[in-house]
């Protein structure tokens, strides 16, 4: 369907009904997100996570600043983490689990992450 | 009430039969559950999920008797018997069936409900009623709580040396609220609005919320004991309850039967389509609102002139002429320019789309906070500002609407504020405001019943009123079988004479009977019963709902339900010709 672009306001009929957004503040969220690897959105890591930017959670690039030094021995671990939450890393607010995630699609997610390079 | 008539099917079965293919003692799949003592179970929830490319319903639940025996219908197909009943785990988690088979479900307790219990059992130990109706008012609008992965969040915090204290856990809500506030405008941006980046749903800071939720969420959340239904089931062993599924990706909302109670139509409120399911064969057909404009279909209202449907995104009301499958569609006049943002109309006791003395259609503008109006006839429309309820200025939001059997006065629930009112239709003036004791009890969606009493379902605070609009005065608040049950809406049932009461978080719906004050049960056969509406079919008496789990991320079916109830009460028919609207029929003209 082509529908005309959204309009400036929209109603959310939701939580107790109501919530008026404006339009102007998506630009950084998408462009954000299309630095996302297709896996990431899939996944849906965009909800916590930026590239370069914290979020909830670090961003990803900082992530693989910390470990690319560590090579693929790196993997393993960050994909754990990716599957079954945890804190310590990065805070103290325990990232959720992600029961979803299978563990090939963790350790994918852990390669690319690793191979972010800076700017 | 008698089985759904289903003659098709009926036919192919005996035909099957008479060509040997099925004795007369197999017609139906059957069985019997029942302990590792071998003592019955009664009030099992039995379902059949159909085989795939199986025609018909996605599943079926049949209830076991006294005896623990069920049965479904002759049509039956073949496919998957599971059960569900409180308090008890089937010893096989599932059991392959032929269709007209005979099974014994053995069943053994399970003193831990994790998987029957809903998710309201986990708040009955929350201390302050007003941290439960925060909770639920702010939560459960989009999804139950607490799910799964919530619990196992909790679980995670109690593992977790970091979040030990207070602060932290509540620093660790925050981030989740926040997570969820960053899915929540995703979800309702998905389909063309907005995307905005990090906006609060839930009209407030996440501090707040983490912190009841800190407070809230403690303890085994991996274990639930003890929890009842609270009061009697109203199940027997001819109750029916089949569920339909539609192509995913999809966000059901509302679902409604009009004068054909083998027409199902479900709204999809993250797209501009309305599915037309064949109850008998399953069979869906797609119908697209036209226009350029993104409706979103939300509320669904059956009239006697065809489904009206009221949009998540404002400015349009929309009707379906179900025979000839066209549409028609209003925009609505904005207000101070605002766009309107409809979300109910004004229904009878009859829950049929109704209209006041002067052929005006009226509606609750949730974007405005306004009672609005609409003359199909001129395509004229307009609404009237909700007057501020001293001492409670600031998250008014409008809700649900109902006219008065006179057609004089249309009453609206304000759900952020605690409120409820009428609007008189004749002279255009705000009548009557009520307070309710607490801000955040609710109420949501609301009925009026044939002799004038408005029923609300109090959403935050579990619990049933019910005002007399004639003397103004309130006949009685009645706590629900469970106060954390997030009760969504009430539907007048005329021919029974009593309220249905649908819940978001107890996978059940209520009956009030109004006559002694009583509560009865249905529960559901299905985790994560969330629910919105509820219809009653015009022909057949069957209750009509949806599970509407909304956020992509909110892993709870997404259905349409009719509820054959197997009670003695057949309704008598209510058809087109039976009401009279004649605004509304001329409107379709």
């Amino acid at each position: 369907m082509n529908h005309r672009p959204a309009r400036s306001r929209f109603v959310c009929l939701g939580v107790l009904g109501l919530c008026i957004a404006a339009a102007t503040t998506s630009a950084g969220a998408d462009e954000s997100r299309s630095r996302l690897s297709p896996l990431a959105l899939q996944k849906h890591c965009d909800e916590c996570h930026a590239v370069d930017a914290t979020r909830i959670g670090p961003p990803f690039i900082a992530v693989a600043i910390r470990h690319r030094a560590e090579g693929d021995a790196a993997v393993e671990p960050l994909a754990q983490k990716i599957i079954h939450g945890g804190a310590g890393n990065w805070g103290d607010i325990p990232m959720i689990p992600n029961e979803r995630v299978t563990v090939e699609e963790a350790r994918a997610l852990a390669r690319w992450i690793l191979s972010l390079k800076s700017g | 009430m008698n089985r759904p008539r289903e003659p098709i099917l009926a036919f192919m079965v005996c035909t099957l039969w008479a060509c040997g293919w099925a004795s007369p003692a197999a017609a139906a799949t059957g069985g019997r559950v029942a302990d590792l003592n071998n003592q019955a179970l009664p009030g099992a929830m039995v379902t059949l999920t159909k085989s795939p490319q199986v025609p018909g319903p996605a599943a079926l639940t049949v209830f076991s008797d006294e005896h623990g025996s069920f049965a479904f219908p002759p049509t039956a197909p073949a496919g998957t018997l599971s059960v569900r009943l409180l308090g008890y785990k089937q010893v096989d988690s599932s059991l392959p069936v032929a269709a007209a088979a005979h099974a014994t479900l053995l069943m053994r307790p399970a003193a831990n409900q994790v998987g029957t219990a809903p998710a309201s059992a986990y708040l009955r130990g929350i201390a302050r009623p007003a941290d439960r109706e925060v909770l639920i008012g702010n939560c459960v609008g989009c999804h139950q709580l607490p799910a799964p992965e919530v619990r196992a969040y909790a679980k995670l915090l109690d593992d977790t040396p970091q979040t030990q204290t207070p602060e932290s856990r509540q620093k660790s809500w925050e981030a989740v609220v926040q997570q969820m506030n960053y899915i929540s405008a995703r979800e309702f941006s998905r389909a063309g609005g907005p995307a905005p980046a990090d906006s609060v749903y839930s009209g407030g800071e996440p501090g707040p919320m983490a912190k009841v939720l800190a407070a809230a969420l403690r303890g085994p959340m991996q274990e639930v004991r003890g929890y009842s239904y609270g009061a009697p089931l109203l199940v027997n062993s001819r109750t029916l309850i089949r569920e339909y599924e539609v192509p995913e990706p999809n966000a059901i909302r509302e679902a409604v039967t009009l004068d054909d109670p083998n027409s199902l139509f479900v709204a999809d409120v993250s797209s501009n389509r309305i599915f037309r399911i064949d109850t008998t064969s399953g069979a869906i057909r797609t119908l697209t609102i036209p226009g350029p404009d993104l409706l979103g279909p939300h509320t669904l209202v059956r009239g006697n002139d065809g489904l009206w449907i009221g949009p998540f995104f404002p400015g349009h009301v929309a009707r379906l002429e179900p025979k000839s499958e066209s549409w028609k569609l209003w925009p609505l006049a904005p207000a101070n320019g605002h766009p309107v943002g409809l979300h109910d109309m004004s229904f009878d006791t009859h829950h049929d789309l109704t209209t006041d003395r002067q052929g005006r259609i009226w509606f609750s503008d949730i974007g405005n906070n306004a009672i609005g109006w609409l003359d199909p006839r001129t395509g004229q429309s307009g609404s009237y500002p909700i007057p501020p309820v001293p001492g409670r200025v600031g998250g008014e939001q409008v809700y649900g609407l109902a006219m008065s059997p006179d057609h004089t006065h249309v009453w609206y629930a304000q759900v952020g504020i605690g409120s409820f009112g009428s609007f008189n239709t004749q002279t255009l003036k705000f009548e009557t405001e009520v307070s309710l004791p607490s801000p955040t009890a609710g109420p949501r969606r609301i009925s009026m019943s044939d002799d004038g009493v408005l029923y609300l379902a109090l959403y935050g605070a579990g619990q049933l009123a019910a005002y007399d609009t004639r003397a103004l005065k309130m006949v009685g608040v009645y706590d629900l079988p469970d106060r954390a049950s997030a009760p969504y809406s009430t539907t007048w049932d005329p021919q029974r004479k009593v309220v249905w009461i649908t819940t978001s978080n107890a996978d059940a719906i209520y009956r009030f009977n109004p006559r002694d004050r009583s509560f009865a049960v249905l529960p559901l056969p299905r985790e994560r019963a969330f629910l919105r509406s509820v219809n009653i079919d015009r022909q057949t008496g069957a209750l009509v709902t949806s599970y509407a789990n909304i956020v992509e991320h909110v892993r709870g079916p997404r259905m349409a339900l009719i509820i054959d109830l197997g009670d003695s009460a057949a309704p008598a028919a209510r058809s087109v010709a039976a009401a009279s609207d004649p605004a509304l029929a001329d409107s379709s003209r």
